[in-house]
């Protein structure tokens, strides 16, 4: 039972957290907030004192690699609730104790997630992380594109859901059993029809070409602190599932699946990229950017474990704060404007804390040294091309570049173009510790990238054994 | 024989009761048509020995799941004009997409090696559901648990109306 | 064998599993999308039971029962949103008057 301390820790969480929300009184709930974020730092800290082991019957297994992705999403989780704690009244007035459950709840998934072993706990899981996600989609204050976004997002998640269970039920069907360590043997055209069809389901929550349409939509049109823990959160939850199911239960089929995976991502590469370029709100720019960069994710993954998973949870680790920061940044300047990019024009004279906040985000998403995605980036090519995959390293190399161009242009916004609106960018004191603390992850991971690499190493080679 | 026979006649009626939901326009007659789908499933979940499922499958999916649906249906509502189910005008591409699906499926079902008899332990009473359920699967049972929380919580905040100081 | 065979019953919920997957492929309104969407995931729970049937496993049976509870989860917070959309624009077309571009 201990090693699951996190998932039931995260449980607890929520639990208490609307616990104190239904304490009867008027007046903003901050306290909610603030200790639904004390208790994911809480949880994170805790990562390093769980022990490893399996879990009830072997359905979870707690290993380097699903504790490695489960501090990523702690982490995530801990800056969408610190960016949330002065916003929340404005966002959703008299539902934010509900919407902290259902974040909370998510995360609960999101840390089941990386561990899963067993084919239901997989799928449970899965749910238990999107459909409080869908609910938070739609949860505010109810504007017209926001509603679509939702409505987006949760059409995604009911297809791919569907899709995922008829897949498992031909795994089911072709075994006779849900353990992953069981399945594993297994081998025929049952089998690869199932797994096909579960990594087509999962493939349309990550977003992967051409299962993004719905990407953009949402981005643009759901609420920004609840946009910045689903770019990143979800994704690495939804990979790490990806990852175990397909290199520990279908490892024997994998000349299969394999080329799909490799179809996905370089689509995601290539359209996401290209279709960020003309892109003139921020939201839907990093939206875009957001399906490019799961093309490189795809790519680690299909390395397979060892050096390709390890790359895979580095690049996730280095990405987490940069996306989620720049959105944070977002919300900050949209809660004076809107989300174009004309509107983060001149950010640097309006606040130049923000806007320097944001260029190093940026900077990292875009790879350049020496912020976290550069050496994200690094390890990813140096493990492809050690392992023999050199055309990814100049596909991705051409992808970063292209990157830059778009990643520079808001930059440029930034600091070069004049404000069109001369008026002070306000944030409140919870808002900048959640960007501060982004940005010390990002420069820390930057500067001191090795820590974090030798887990990742560690994480990569726990899969599958 | 007799098998064959109710068989046909239940798959029969579940294919193209769910027809009738892809293709009506009428919101309401859409889920009825849903509803008698799902009731015809109940009957082949018997007739594959699924007794306890089907009883599932009555109490939850025709009981819970098309009640919520009706009473969402008249909740949109307004006006004399009955919500219309936007049906596409041209339904090429999906019809595209779905036979390829089928097909797909239909392709691996041929190539595999399909058991011809149905395997000892695959009509699993009651009880040993529940043993399964708090055996090997009680991981994601308990999982489920919170997953039903959230749901419902994340559907009251949704759906209720605003309180009278908003 | 005095009943239909696997291939039988697989066929019966691929067709099953193309007819939802045509309607939500074919269809405006979000509770019609719902509607497809629940035929494929009965579909899929039918041939998990059939599956297991034949196989001889309860795991079948185990996971359609998961599969229902799950479904249900997701069908309640979907008409939640639908109850919400209804109420704020008065239309609950998926694609109705977009504000965003491509």
């Amino acid at each position: 039972m201990m090693p699951l301390a996190i998932p039931i820790g995260v449980c607890a969480l929520a639990v208490l957290v609307l616990a104190i929300d239904l304490v009867p009184g008027t007046g903003p709930r901050r306290g909610a907030a603030a200790l639904a974020a004390a208790g994911l730092a809480a949880l994170f800290v805790a990562t390093w004192f769980v022990p490893s082991g399996v879990a009830l019957s072997g359905a979870f297994e707690n290993d380097a690699f699903t504790v490695y992705v489960q501090r990523i999403v702690l982490g995530a989780g801990v800056l969408a609730a610190t960016g949330m704690i002065d916003h929340a009244e404005r966002l959703f007035p008299r539902r934010h104790g509900e919407y902290l459950l259902l974040l909370l709840a998510s995360t609960c998934g999101m840390t089941l997630l990386p561990g899963a072993k067993e084919l239901i706990t997989l799928i449970v899981a899965f749910e238990l992380m999107g459909v409080p996600l869908y609910a938070m989609a739609a949860l505010h204050k109810g504007t017209t594109i926001g509603n679509e976004g939702a409505v987006k997002l949760y059409v995604a998640g009911a297809v791919s859901a569907a899709i995922t269970a008829y897949g498992l039920s031909f795994v089911i069907g072709a075994t006779g059993e849900t353990m992953f360590s069981v399945v594993r043997p297994g081998e025929g055209p049952m089998i690869v029809l199932g797994a096909l069809l579960m990594l087509a389901g999962m493939a349309y929550k990550l977003g992967a070409v051409p299962f993004h349409g719905w990407v953009p939509d949402t981005y643009q049109g759901a609420p920004a602190p609840f946009v910045a823990f689903l770019s990143v959160a979800p994704k690495a939850a939804g990979l790490a599932g990806m990852a175990r199911l397909l290199w520990e239960a279908f490892p024997r089929t994998a000349d299969r699946w394999t080329p799909i995976l490799l179809a996905l991502a370089i689509l995601s590469m290539a359209i996401g990229n290209a279709l960020a370029i003309p892109q003139s709100n921020a939201r839907r720019l990093l939206a875009y950017s957001g399906i490019g960069h799961m093309g490189l994710l795809l790519l680690a993954l299909l390395m397979g474990r060892g050096s390709g998973l390890e790359a895979m949870v580095f690049y996730l680790a280095t990405y987490v704060a940069a996306n989620m920061g720049a959105f944070l940044v977002a919300e900050a300047v949209e809660a004076d404007g809107g989300g174009e990019i004309a509107h983060f024009n001149g950010l640097a004279r309006r606040n130049p804390g923000l806007g320097l906040a944001l260029l190093l985000f940026l900077l990292s998403l875009g790879g350049i040294p020496f912020v976290a995605g550069f050496w994200g980036k690094m390890v990813l090519f140096r493990n492809a091309w050690l392992a023999g995959y050199t055309w990814f390293v100049l596909a991705g190399a051409l992808v970063t570049v292209v990157g830059l161009f778009y990643y520079l242009r808001l930059g440029r916004a930034v600091y070069i173009e004049a404000p069109t609106n001369t008026a002070p960018v306000a944030t409140g004191g919870a808002m900048r510790t959640a960007i501060v603390l982004a940005v010390l992850v990002t420069v820390g991971m930057g500067v001191f990238p090795t820590p974090f690499i030798e887990a990742a190493a560690a994480a990569g080679v726990a899969v599958g054994r | 024989m007799t098998a064959w026979i109710l068989f046909v006649l239940v798959a029969f009626g579940t294919l193209v009761s769910a027809v009738m939901v892809v293709r009506t326009a009428d919101l309401v007659r859409a889920v009825l048509w849903l509803a008698a789908s799902l009731v015809a499933t109940a009957g082949l979940y018997a007739l594959l020995d699924a007794g306890f499922l089907a009883a599932m499958q009555l109490l939850l999916y025709t009981g819970g799941i098309i009640t919520l649906m009706l009473f969402a249906v008249m909740l949109v509502r307004r006006g004399p004009e009955a919500p219309t189910a936007g049906l596409i005008a041209n339904p090429g591409r999906a019809l595209t997409a779905s036979l390829a699906v089928f097909g797909l499926v239909a392709f691996t079902v041929a190539e595999a090696g399909l058991p011809t008899e149905p395997g000892a332990g695959g009509s699993p009473s009651a009880k040993l559901l529940g043993q399964v359920l708090l055996g090997p699967l009680a991981l994601p049972f308990e999982a489920l648990s919170v997953l039903l929380l959230a749901a419902m919580v994340g559907a009251i905040a949704l759906a209720r109306r605003k309180d009278p100081e908003e | 064998m005095n009943g239909p065979p696997l291939e039988a019953w697989l066929a019966l919920s691929a067709a099953l599993f193309a007819v939802g997957l045509f309607g939500v492929l074919t269809r405006k309104n979000l509770v019609a999308i719902l509607l497809g969407v629940e035929l494929m995931a009965n579909a899929a729970n039918l041939n998990m039971v059939a599956l297991g049937h034949f196989r001889g496993t309860p795991f079948g049976q185990a996971a359609a029962l998961f599969s229902i509870a799950l479904t249900v989860a997701e069908v309640v917070v979907g008409l939640a949103i639908v109850v919400l959309l209804a109420r704020t624009h008065k239309s609950v077309d998926a694609d109705a008057p977009s504000e965003m571009q491509g």
